[in-house]
């Protein structure tokens, strides 16, 4: 927070515009009009952006913030900002629509010359030791007390990763770089990048352990690699599929991927042990798209072939959609919907409640 | 020899395989289309995966199954050129994009 609130105090330049993506209930909308901002819009789509107002007012800023409840894509303001802040990061920056969010916040909102914050983040890797963290990952699917074969489980959660607090001590060897990510310059969400890992001391190498570093300003970065002050994102653990006695010398190459995929990031992560420069097993190929337990009926519905079938649900719902025109109030709606289709619905209340949910989805509001 | 037959196909780099029961569901990462496989669709990708030749699947697949020789080779022919323009294959040996 505090080197969020310096990054603000360097960037913003008095009566200036700020906009705060992902705003939760406006810490750092408050403090850009403490530092001297003009105009301040706190865009969330969350609730809790309703507590900014009354904040807002309590701290004398209510003339100069504007909250907006919804997403930035779905903001189209008359100025453009001269300073764009956000932190909408997962574990590690590749996280839902963090990339892509500041993508059209930069070709859309920013004026030119305009700041944002971050700036930069840099992605590190490293082979890491962690006895503990595999075996939570590992052993209820290998041994339990009754001698019951569950060790088909065992794949979901050996190519699921997990975020966690390391110490130094941990680290097989020195940390690379995996990729940089310029916000003033970043266009695809996607990572591919590889790391040739050294092994300098001896031991089981249990996964991969990845964190970043971010410059919020010039002058004002932090890092949630281990043995820095613990923050929330943590570092993420990619658990190798086996884990792997290494001694001085070897390497892990390293193949990681993160590929937005509806709207969320499937991680793959391939290695190669090496010792002496002649890899010691087949290479090993994970994914977190492993770790899912799919519905095959559910998935056929996914197909390009598939015709589905027309339930009586979309009648209703046909019905609701027909109603809501700006002439009728959702009570109204309700009761001919309820006359319409009376085997639906637990009486009246229960229409309502799907009524209102139908308007909701679509976004009706005044 | 058709050299349709002789062709030697792999997964993708940017294909992951994941096994439903006993099929087989495909995520093509860079556009995040899905495939799914059925049990026999399976057992052509599980063949491809050993690095057989289209003519070595179908033979094996003639083997396994009871079905003419000619309307097998059409079926197999038929998946792995969908599923290479799918990107889900491509030839063995092929540097990705």
């Amino acid at each position: 927070m505090s080197a969020y609130a310096q990054a603000l105090r360097q960037a913003i330049t008095p009566g200036c515009t700020v906009i705060d993506i992902g705003a939760g209930p406006g810490m750092f909308a408050l403090l850009a009009c403490r530092y001297g901002a003009g105009n301040v819009i706190a865009i969330e789509p969350d609730p809790s952006i309703i507590l900014l107002k009354k904040f807002a007012q309590d701290n004398g800023f209510a003339d100069r913030i504007e909250p907006f409840q919804g997403v930035s894509s779905d903001y189209h303001p008359l100025d453009k900002a001269d300073v764009i802040i956000s932190d909408l990061r997962g574990g590690l920056p590749y996280f839902e629509g963090h990339i892509g969010t500041i993508v059209d916040a930069r070709e859309r909102l920013l004026a030119p010359g305009g700041r944002l914050i971050p700036q930069r983040d840099t992605i590190h890797i490293a082979a890491v030791e962690s006895a503990s963290t595999y075996v939570e990952l590992a052993e209820p699917w290998s041994r339990n007390d009754y001698g019951l074969d569950l060790s088909a489980g065992r794949r979901f959660t050996i190519n699921s990763q997990r975020r966690s607090d390391f110490k130094p001590e941990q680290l097989l060897g020195p940390a690379q770089m995996l990729a940089t990510i310029d916000y003033h310059t970043v266009v695809d969400p996607n990572l591919r990048a590889s790391a040739s890992l050294e092994i300098n001391r001896g031991g089981v190498l249990h996964g991969l352990l990845s964190w970043f570093d971010t410059q919020l300003a010039p002058g004002v970065e932090y890092s949630n690699a281990p043995g820095k002050a613990p923050l929330i994102y943590s570092q993420t653990f990619f658990p190798l599929d086996q884990p792997l006695s290494v001694q001085p010398g070897d390497r892990l190459e390293v193949e990681i991927m993160a590929n937005l995929v509806g709207g969320s990031y499937v991680w793959s992560w391939n290695s190669r042990h090496l010792r002496a420069g002649t890899q010691t097993a087949p290479a090993v190929r994970q994914s977190t798209f492993l770790s899912n337990i799919m519905d095959s009926k559910k998935l056929a519905i996914r197909s390009d072939h598939f015709v589905p079938p027309r339930p009586e649900a979309i009648d209703i719902d046909a019905l609701c959609l027909s109603l809501i025109n700006g002439e009728h109030d959702l009570k109204t709606i309700a009761e001919r919907v309820e006359q319409q289709f009376p085997h639906a619905f637990a009486g009246s209340s229960g229409a309502l409640d799907h009524v209102t949910k139908v308007a909701s989805r679509y976004g009706a509001r005044t | 020899m058709n050299h349709d037959l002789d062709k030697k196909l792999a997964p993708s780099d940017d294909a992951i395989a994941s096994p439903v029961g006993d099929e087989t569901v495909i995520l093509e990462l860079k556009n995040g289309a899905y495939f799914g496989l059925d049990a026999i669709g399976t057992r052509v990708w599980e063949l491809l995966k050993e690095g057989r030749t289209t003519a070595s699947i179908c033979e094996q697949m003639v083997a396994e199954y009871d079905v003419a020789p000619d309307v097998l080779e059409a079926d197999v022919r038929r998946l792995l050129a969908e599923l290479e323009a799918n990107a889900i294959v491509v030839e063995a040996g092929s540097s990705p994009d």
